[in-house]
Protein backbone atom coordinates (compact mmCIF):
# COMPACT_ATOMS: atom_id res chain seq x y z
CA UNK A 1 0.00 0.00 0.00
CA UNK A 2 1.52 3.37 -1.12
CA UNK A 3 1.40 6.84 1.02
CA UNK A 4 -0.96 8.40 -1.52
CA UNK A 5 -3.15 10.36 0.36
CA UNK A 6 -6.66 8.64 -1.36
CA UNK A 7 -5.15 5.83 0.79
CA UNK A 8 -5.92 8.21 3.83
CA UNK A 9 -9.46 8.70 2.62
CA UNK A 10 -12.28 6.94 5.41
CA UNK A 11 -15.20 6.59 3.50
CA UNK A 12 -17.63 6.91 6.00
CA UNK A 13 -16.34 10.60 5.97
CA UNK A 14 -15.69 11.19 2.36
CA UNK A 15 -19.44 11.73 1.45
CA UNK A 16 -20.21 15.16 0.97
CA UNK A 17 -22.90 15.15 2.68
CA UNK A 18 -21.34 13.26 5.78
CA UNK A 19 -18.78 15.85 5.19
CA UNK A 20 -20.51 18.76 5.40
CA UNK A 21 -22.66 17.68 8.30
CA UNK A 22 -18.98 16.96 10.37
CA UNK A 23 -18.52 20.46 9.22
CA UNK A 24 -21.30 22.23 10.45
CA UNK A 25 -21.21 20.15 13.92
CA UNK A 26 -17.30 21.56 13.95
CA UNK A 27 -18.44 24.95 13.82
CA UNK A 28 -21.69 25.26 15.91
CA UNK A 29 -20.38 22.79 18.25
CA UNK A 30 -24.05 21.59 18.58
CA UNK A 31 -26.55 21.47 16.05
CA UNK A 32 -30.29 21.03 15.51
CA UNK A 33 -31.20 18.07 12.86
CA UNK A 34 -34.13 21.16 11.46
CA UNK A 35 -30.72 23.77 10.63
CA UNK A 36 -28.99 20.30 9.59
CA UNK A 37 -31.72 19.56 6.92
CA UNK A 38 -32.14 23.45 5.65
CA UNK A 39 -28.55 23.72 4.97
CA UNK A 40 -27.52 20.84 3.44
CA UNK A 41 -31.52 20.74 1.00
CA UNK A 42 -32.12 17.31 2.47
CA UNK A 43 -35.42 15.06 3.08
CA UNK A 44 -35.90 14.43 6.60
CA UNK A 45 -35.22 10.44 5.35
CA UNK A 46 -31.81 11.21 3.76
CA UNK A 47 -30.55 13.21 6.60
CA UNK A 48 -31.21 10.48 9.06
CA UNK A 49 -29.72 7.69 6.82
CA UNK A 50 -26.47 10.05 7.18
CA UNK A 51 -26.52 10.54 10.73
CA UNK A 52 -27.33 6.65 11.65
CA UNK A 53 -23.90 5.94 9.72
CA UNK A 54 -21.80 8.86 11.33
CA UNK A 55 -23.26 8.01 15.07
CA UNK A 56 -22.85 4.04 14.45
CA UNK A 57 -18.78 5.34 13.38
CA UNK A 58 -19.22 7.43 16.68
CA UNK A 59 -18.40 10.75 14.74
CA UNK A 60 -21.56 12.13 15.97
CA UNK A 61 -23.81 11.88 19.28
CA UNK A 62 -27.36 12.22 18.63
CA UNK A 63 -29.53 13.93 21.71
CA UNK A 64 -33.45 13.71 21.54
CA UNK A 65 -35.40 16.36 23.87
CA UNK A 66 -38.12 18.99 24.24
CA UNK A 67 -37.74 22.52 23.74
CA UNK A 68 -41.05 23.64 25.35
CA UNK A 69 -43.46 20.63 23.21
CA UNK A 70 -41.45 20.91 20.14
CA UNK A 71 -39.62 17.49 19.81
CA UNK A 72 -35.73 18.61 19.01
CA UNK A 73 -33.11 16.19 17.91
CA UNK A 74 -29.25 17.73 18.59
CA UNK A 75 -26.29 16.83 16.49
CA UNK A 76 -22.64 17.17 18.54
CA UNK A 77 -19.27 15.88 17.39
CA UNK A 78 -17.46 13.67 19.07
CA UNK A 79 -13.49 13.68 19.47
CA UNK A 80 -13.19 11.26 17.18
CA UNK A 81 -15.37 13.14 14.78
CA UNK A 82 -13.15 16.16 14.99
CA UNK A 83 -10.47 13.93 14.01
CA UNK A 84 -11.92 12.50 10.96
CA UNK A 85 -13.16 15.74 9.72
CA UNK A 86 -9.24 16.87 10.24
CA UNK A 87 -7.56 14.57 8.75
CA UNK A 88 -10.66 14.14 5.93
CA UNK A 89 -9.95 17.92 5.35
CA UNK A 90 -5.65 17.68 5.45
CA UNK A 91 -6.20 14.36 2.92
CA UNK A 92 -8.16 16.53 0.49
CA UNK A 93 -6.21 19.56 0.39
CA UNK A 94 -2.68 17.13 -0.67
CA UNK A 95 -4.97 15.03 -3.02
CA UNK A 96 -5.48 18.82 -4.20
CA UNK A 97 -1.71 19.89 -4.31
CA UNK A 98 -0.45 16.23 -5.99
CA UNK A 99 -3.28 16.50 -8.85
CA UNK A 100 -2.02 20.76 -9.16
CA UNK A 101 1.84 19.54 -9.42
CA UNK A 102 0.96 16.90 -11.52
CA UNK A 103 -0.48 19.29 -13.98
CA UNK A 104 2.22 21.93 -13.83
CA UNK A 105 4.99 19.12 -13.96
CA UNK A 106 3.02 17.69 -17.55
CA UNK A 107 4.22 18.55 -20.80
CA UNK A 108 2.25 20.80 -22.58
CA UNK A 109 2.25 18.48 -25.62
CA UNK A 110 -0.41 16.95 -24.18
CA UNK A 111 -2.90 19.39 -24.93
CA UNK B 1 -39.60 10.39 -2.34
CA UNK B 2 -35.88 10.87 -1.01
CA UNK B 3 -34.41 13.62 -2.25
CA UNK B 4 -31.06 14.87 -2.44
CA UNK B 5 -29.33 17.95 -4.01
CA UNK B 6 -26.16 16.77 -3.28
CA UNK B 7 -24.38 14.15 -6.48
CA UNK B 8 -22.83 11.42 -4.12
CA UNK B 9 -19.57 11.20 -5.67
CA UNK B 10 -16.97 14.35 -5.28
CA UNK B 11 -13.66 15.49 -6.26
CA UNK B 12 -11.71 16.96 -3.41
CA UNK B 13 -12.12 20.39 -4.86
CA UNK B 14 -16.10 20.28 -4.52
CA UNK B 15 -15.93 18.88 -1.44
CA UNK B 16 -13.77 21.60 0.19
CA UNK B 17 -15.95 23.71 -1.79
CA UNK B 18 -18.86 22.64 -0.06
CA UNK B 19 -17.22 22.63 3.71
CA UNK B 20 -16.55 26.41 2.91
CA UNK B 21 -19.75 27.23 1.84
CA UNK B 22 -21.70 25.50 4.96
CA UNK B 23 -19.36 26.48 7.46
CA UNK B 24 -19.63 30.34 5.96
CA UNK B 25 -23.41 29.77 6.45
CA UNK B 26 -23.23 28.71 9.94
CA UNK B 27 -21.29 31.70 10.86
CA UNK B 28 -23.84 34.34 9.05
CA UNK B 29 -26.61 31.91 11.22
CA UNK B 30 -24.64 32.65 14.41
CA UNK B 31 -23.87 36.05 14.46
CA UNK B 32 -26.09 38.33 16.65
CA UNK B 33 -23.88 41.63 16.33
CA UNK B 34 -26.52 43.74 16.55
CA UNK B 35 -27.44 42.82 19.91
CA UNK B 36 -23.98 43.66 22.02
CA UNK B 37 -23.51 47.04 20.27
CA UNK B 38 -26.96 47.86 21.07
CA UNK B 39 -26.68 46.38 24.85
CA UNK B 40 -23.30 48.61 25.23
CA UNK B 41 -24.51 51.80 23.65
CA UNK B 42 -27.29 51.63 26.34
CA UNK B 43 -25.14 51.37 29.51
CA UNK B 44 -23.40 53.99 28.21
CA UNK B 45 -26.22 56.38 28.29
CA UNK B 46 -27.30 55.02 31.42
CA UNK B 47 -23.99 56.50 32.83
CA UNK B 48 -24.81 60.12 32.40
CA UNK B 49 -27.13 60.82 35.06
CA UNK B 50 -23.86 59.14 37.34
CA UNK B 51 -21.66 61.33 35.69
CA UNK B 52 -23.77 64.53 36.45
CA UNK B 53 -25.31 63.40 39.69
CA UNK B 54 -22.88 61.81 41.74
CA UNK B 55 -20.46 63.13 44.10
CA UNK B 56 -17.07 63.91 42.74
CA UNK B 57 -13.95 63.74 44.88
CA UNK B 58 -10.72 65.23 44.06
CA UNK B 59 -7.90 63.23 43.97
CA UNK B 60 -4.42 63.14 45.26
CA UNK B 61 -2.41 65.96 42.94
CA UNK B 62 1.02 66.60 41.99
CA UNK B 63 3.05 69.54 40.08
CA UNK B 64 2.00 69.38 36.44
CA UNK B 65 3.34 71.00 33.80
CA UNK B 66 4.15 75.03 33.02
CA UNK B 67 3.84 75.42 37.26
CA UNK B 68 0.39 74.10 37.41
CA UNK B 69 -0.68 71.38 39.46
CA UNK B 70 -2.76 67.75 37.98
CA UNK B 71 -5.19 66.23 40.64
CA UNK B 72 -7.07 63.31 39.74
CA UNK B 73 -10.44 63.61 39.85
CA UNK B 74 -12.96 60.83 41.03
CA UNK B 75 -16.44 60.05 40.63
CA UNK B 76 -16.86 56.88 43.40
CA UNK B 77 -20.18 55.82 41.77
CA UNK B 78 -18.34 55.58 38.14
CA UNK B 79 -15.87 53.08 39.51
CA UNK B 80 -18.38 51.09 40.94
CA UNK B 81 -20.98 51.79 37.52
CA UNK B 82 -18.75 50.22 35.05
CA UNK B 83 -17.36 46.90 36.54
CA UNK B 84 -21.12 46.24 37.43
CA UNK B 85 -22.80 47.63 34.10
CA UNK B 86 -20.15 45.69 31.62
CA UNK B 87 -20.30 42.56 33.37
CA UNK B 88 -24.67 42.76 33.41
CA UNK B 89 -24.06 43.37 29.58
CA UNK B 90 -21.87 40.54 29.07
CA UNK B 91 -24.32 38.08 30.98
CA UNK B 92 -27.31 39.43 28.36
CA UNK B 93 -24.85 39.16 25.44
CA UNK B 94 -24.37 35.11 26.60
CA UNK B 95 -28.43 35.07 27.43
CA UNK B 96 -28.92 36.29 23.80
CA UNK B 97 -26.71 34.30 22.10
CA UNK B 98 -28.12 30.75 24.17
CA UNK B 99 -31.52 32.13 23.32
CA UNK B 100 -30.65 32.55 19.29
CA UNK B 101 -29.09 29.75 19.52
CA UNK B 102 -31.81 27.46 20.36
CA UNK B 103 -34.18 29.06 18.28
CA UNK B 104 -32.10 28.88 14.95
CA UNK B 105 -31.31 25.54 15.73
CA UNK B 106 -27.47 26.31 15.85
CA UNK B 107 -24.79 26.72 19.01
CA UNK B 108 -22.82 29.45 18.84
CA UNK B 109 -18.75 30.09 20.59
CA UNK B 110 -19.62 32.98 22.63
CA UNK B 111 -18.05 31.60 25.77
CA UNK B 112 -14.35 33.34 24.63
CA UNK B 113 -16.16 36.74 23.51
CA UNK B 114 -18.19 36.77 27.21
CA UNK B 115 -14.51 35.63 29.19
CA UNK B 116 -12.77 38.38 27.26
CA UNK B 117 -15.28 41.00 27.96
CA UNK B 118 -15.43 40.52 32.17
CA UNK B 119 -11.66 40.40 31.82
CA UNK B 120 -11.07 43.48 30.25
CA UNK B 121 -13.39 44.84 32.41
CA UNK B 122 -12.17 43.28 35.61
CA UNK B 123 -8.64 45.13 33.83
CA UNK B 124 -10.20 48.34 33.18
CA UNK B 125 -11.71 48.41 37.11
CA UNK B 126 -8.42 47.64 38.73
CA UNK B 127 -6.92 50.37 35.80
CA UNK B 128 -9.49 53.11 37.05
CA UNK B 129 -8.55 52.19 40.19
CA UNK B 130 -5.30 53.08 39.81
CA UNK B 131 -5.64 56.10 38.22
CA UNK B 132 -8.11 57.57 40.52
CA UNK B 133 -4.91 57.75 42.91
CA UNK B 134 -2.33 58.25 40.31
CA UNK B 135 -2.73 61.33 38.40
CA UNK B 136 -1.52 61.54 34.89
CA UNK B 137 -3.84 63.72 32.98
CA UNK B 138 -5.08 67.47 33.79
CA UNK B 139 -8.58 67.68 34.66
CA UNK B 140 -8.73 70.77 32.06
CA UNK B 141 -6.25 70.13 29.16
CA UNK B 142 -7.77 72.98 27.22
CA UNK B 143 -3.91 74.82 27.88
CA UNK B 144 -1.91 72.45 28.21
CA UNK B 145 -0.04 70.35 25.61
CA UNK B 146 -0.50 66.34 26.09
CA UNK B 147 1.92 64.05 24.55
CA UNK B 148 0.06 61.36 21.70
CA UNK B 149 1.09 58.65 23.95
CA UNK B 150 -0.58 59.98 27.12
CA UNK B 151 -4.08 60.40 25.01
CA UNK B 152 -3.78 57.59 23.75
CA UNK B 153 -2.96 55.42 26.93
CA UNK B 154 -5.46 57.41 28.83
CA UNK B 155 -8.03 56.42 26.32
CA UNK B 156 -7.16 52.84 26.48
CA UNK B 157 -8.51 53.09 30.00
CA UNK B 158 -11.71 54.24 29.05
CA UNK B 159 -14.89 52.00 29.36
CA UNK B 160 -15.67 52.71 25.78
CA UNK B 161 -12.52 51.53 24.80
CA UNK B 162 -12.72 48.34 26.87
CA UNK B 163 -15.65 47.50 24.95
CA UNK B 164 -13.97 48.20 21.84
CA UNK B 165 -10.89 46.01 22.67
CA UNK B 166 -13.63 43.22 23.74
CA UNK B 167 -15.22 43.73 20.14
CA UNK B 168 -12.05 42.41 18.51
CA UNK B 169 -12.56 39.48 20.03
CA UNK B 170 -16.06 39.16 19.11
CA UNK B 171 -15.03 39.27 15.45
CA UNK B 172 -12.50 36.57 16.04
CA UNK B 173 -15.47 34.67 17.14
CA UNK B 174 -17.78 35.41 14.58
CA UNK B 175 -15.11 35.43 11.57
CA UNK B 176 -16.79 38.76 10.39
CA UNK B 177 -14.67 41.00 8.63
CA UNK B 178 -17.25 44.28 8.87
CA UNK B 179 -17.66 44.02 12.28
CA UNK B 180 -13.36 44.30 12.48
CA UNK B 181 -13.72 47.35 10.04
CA UNK B 182 -16.37 48.79 12.53
CA UNK B 183 -14.35 47.77 15.56
CA UNK B 184 -11.36 49.14 14.20
CA UNK B 185 -13.44 52.89 13.51
CA UNK B 186 -15.03 52.49 16.70
CA UNK B 187 -11.74 52.58 18.53
CA UNK B 188 -10.02 55.21 16.68
CA UNK B 189 -12.89 56.96 17.14
CA UNK B 190 -12.63 56.62 20.79
CA UNK B 191 -9.06 56.74 20.86
CA UNK B 192 -9.41 60.38 19.32
CA UNK B 193 -12.31 61.28 21.29
CA UNK B 194 -10.40 60.77 24.34
CA UNK B 195 -8.23 63.81 23.83
CA UNK B 196 -10.75 66.25 22.99
CA UNK B 197 -10.11 69.01 24.88
CA UNK B 198 -13.28 69.78 27.22
CA UNK B 199 -13.51 73.06 30.01
CA UNK B 200 -14.05 70.91 33.04
CA UNK B 201 -16.34 73.92 34.50
CA UNK B 202 -18.90 73.12 33.14
CA UNK B 203 -21.72 70.32 34.24
CA UNK B 204 -21.96 68.49 31.34
CA UNK B 205 -18.22 68.26 30.53
CA UNK B 206 -17.94 64.43 30.22
CA UNK B 207 -20.93 64.39 27.52
CA UNK B 208 -18.85 64.12 24.37
CA UNK B 209 -16.75 61.07 26.26
CA UNK B 210 -20.20 58.96 26.58
CA UNK B 211 -22.15 60.06 23.46
CA UNK B 212 -20.19 59.91 20.59
CA UNK B 213 -18.98 56.09 21.16
CA UNK B 214 -23.01 55.52 22.41
CA UNK B 215 -23.66 56.70 19.11
CA UNK B 216 -21.50 54.90 16.85
CA UNK B 217 -22.58 51.63 18.57
CA UNK B 218 -26.11 52.70 18.39
CA UNK B 219 -25.26 53.45 14.48
CA UNK B 220 -23.22 50.30 14.58
CA UNK B 221 -26.40 47.85 16.14
CA UNK B 222 -28.53 49.34 13.25
CA UNK B 223 -26.68 48.71 10.37
CA UNK B 224 -25.70 45.21 11.47
CA UNK B 225 -29.58 44.04 12.00
CA UNK B 226 -30.20 45.59 8.75
CA UNK B 227 -27.76 44.38 7.00
CA UNK B 228 -27.72 40.87 8.10
CA UNK B 229 -27.07 38.50 5.44
CA UNK B 230 -28.95 35.84 4.96
CA UNK B 231 -27.98 32.22 5.92
CA UNK B 232 -30.68 30.46 4.11
CA UNK B 233 -29.21 28.09 1.43
CA UNK B 234 -28.86 29.88 -2.20
CA UNK B 235 -31.12 28.44 -4.82
CA UNK B 236 -29.09 26.76 -7.12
Amino acid sequence: MTDHPANGLDDVVHQRVRLGILAIAHQARQVEFGFLRTTLELTAGNLGQHLTVLEKAELVRIEKGYEGKRPRTWVTLTTAGQTALRKEIAHLKQLIQQVEQADTAAPTGDR
Amino acid sequence: MTHESVPPADNPHELLTAVREVTHRVRIAQRGTWFPLLVFAAITLAVIPVYRYAPHHIGPCRSGPQGTSVCAGVIPAVLVYWPIALVLAYVAVARFYVLQSRRRGVGSRIRPYVVAGVVIAAALAAASLWRAFHPRMPLSSSQLQVAPATLVAHGLVTPAAAIGLALLVLVWVERNWGLLAYSLVYLVIVLANSGRAIHSSSPWYFLPQLLIPAAVLLLGSAGFALFRPSAEPQPR
